[in-house]
């Protein structure tokens, strides 16, 4: 994809999670899309919702560092027409709040949500009007999360037995 | 040997004391009285020229910042826009003796935030440099093939 043509993208509590718990590689590629230029919105109650999971001077430090990036916007939620629009969201999708605005961005703004977990965007983006553009972060090379559940499922059945 | 110690004074009417008009209303005499305390003080400490000409001129919503050219080079002039509430609060810094000066107040919160966003770009550097380049470009490929519809 150009680099040029790509949209912002919307990062969901997932991926600001990880960065709140140090993971180096998601931090070394959020550092590489802002070395190229490319757009990135994180909610601001995504990062509530990373910061409730770590709760540590270092993990806020991480955060905080996240707005420091060149192509970073922090989205706020701001006034009564966005807080509607965020309950309506909660409401129609099951979401909790902190995901929930993030699909309340990409949703208005048309933009892609970065992920670490498509799985959890499938049935709430079948839930609202328009389906939402789920991109997740993952290494093809690495067992995915559904592979690495039946792995364990079989390891599992095959270690009852 | 100790450099001599100038008093702050507003730019062109002359020192505070020669100007008590200039005086912001909070500022009553025990402030004043506080604040040449301070001044001494600081006489008797400092070895810089720390401490050289400064005045502020204050509103309610604005205050201008106003370095003396004489004063160390390394401080400049600037004019900000601040929040009622934290005029107010690096007023009372100022009064309570916990702050030199209004323009101190903020240098401090200013050096402050910029030492702690030295320390979030040292962390997040010390982070990205423990990464696997190669995950790291193999995820963006990735992401990209799925942004083209791949």
């Amino acid at each position: 994809m150009s680099e040029a043509t790509a949209p912002p993208f919307v990062l969901d509590t997932s991926v600001v999670t990880a960065v709140a718990r140090g993971d180096p590689d998601i931090i070394g590629l959020l550092q590489g899309y802002d070395a190229r230029g490319q757009l990135l919105v994180i909610p601001a109650l995504a990062i509530a919702g990373a910061s409730l999971d770590a709760r540590s001077e270092e993990a806020d430090d991480l955060l905080g560092g996240l707005e420091l990036l060149e192509n970073v916007t922090i989205a706020p939620l701001r006034g009564t027409e966005q807080a509607a629009r965020l309950a309506d969201i909660i409401a129609k999708t099951g979401l909790d709040p902190w995901d929930a605005h993030a699909a309340a961005i990409a949703d208005v703004a048309i933009y892609p949500i970065l992920t670490l977990d498509a799985s959890k965007w499938r049935q709430p983006s079948a839930d609202l009007d328009e389906p939402l553009h789920i991109i997740e972060i993952s290494d093809p090379d690495e067992h995915g999360p559904e592979e690495l559940w039946c792995a364990s499922a079989k390891a599992h059945s095959t270690y009852s037995q | 040997m100790r450099a001599a110690l100038k008093y702050p004074v507003m730019p062109q009417t002359g020192s505070w004391r020669e100007s008590p008009k200039r005086w912001h209303p909070h500022h009553d005499d025990s402030a004043k009285t506080r604040f040449h305390a301070r001044v001494a003080r600081l006489e008797g400490s400092l070895t810089a020229p720390y401490c050289s000409q400064l005045a502020c001129r204050w509103s309610r919503e604005v205050i201008i910042l106003r370095y003396d050219s004489g004063m160390s080079d390394r401080k400049s002039r600037l004019t900000i826009t601040v929040d009622p509430d934290l005029s107010s609060y690096a007023e009372r810094l100022v009064e309570s003796g916990h702050a030199a000066s209004v323009s101190a107040a903020f240098n401090e919160a200013m050096a402050e935030k910029a030492y702690r966003d030295r320390r979030r770009r040292s962390q997040w550097k010390a982070k990205g440099d423990q990464a696997d380049p190669s995950r790291v470009a193999r995820m963006m490929a990735h992401v990209d093939q799925q942004l083209a519809g791949e």
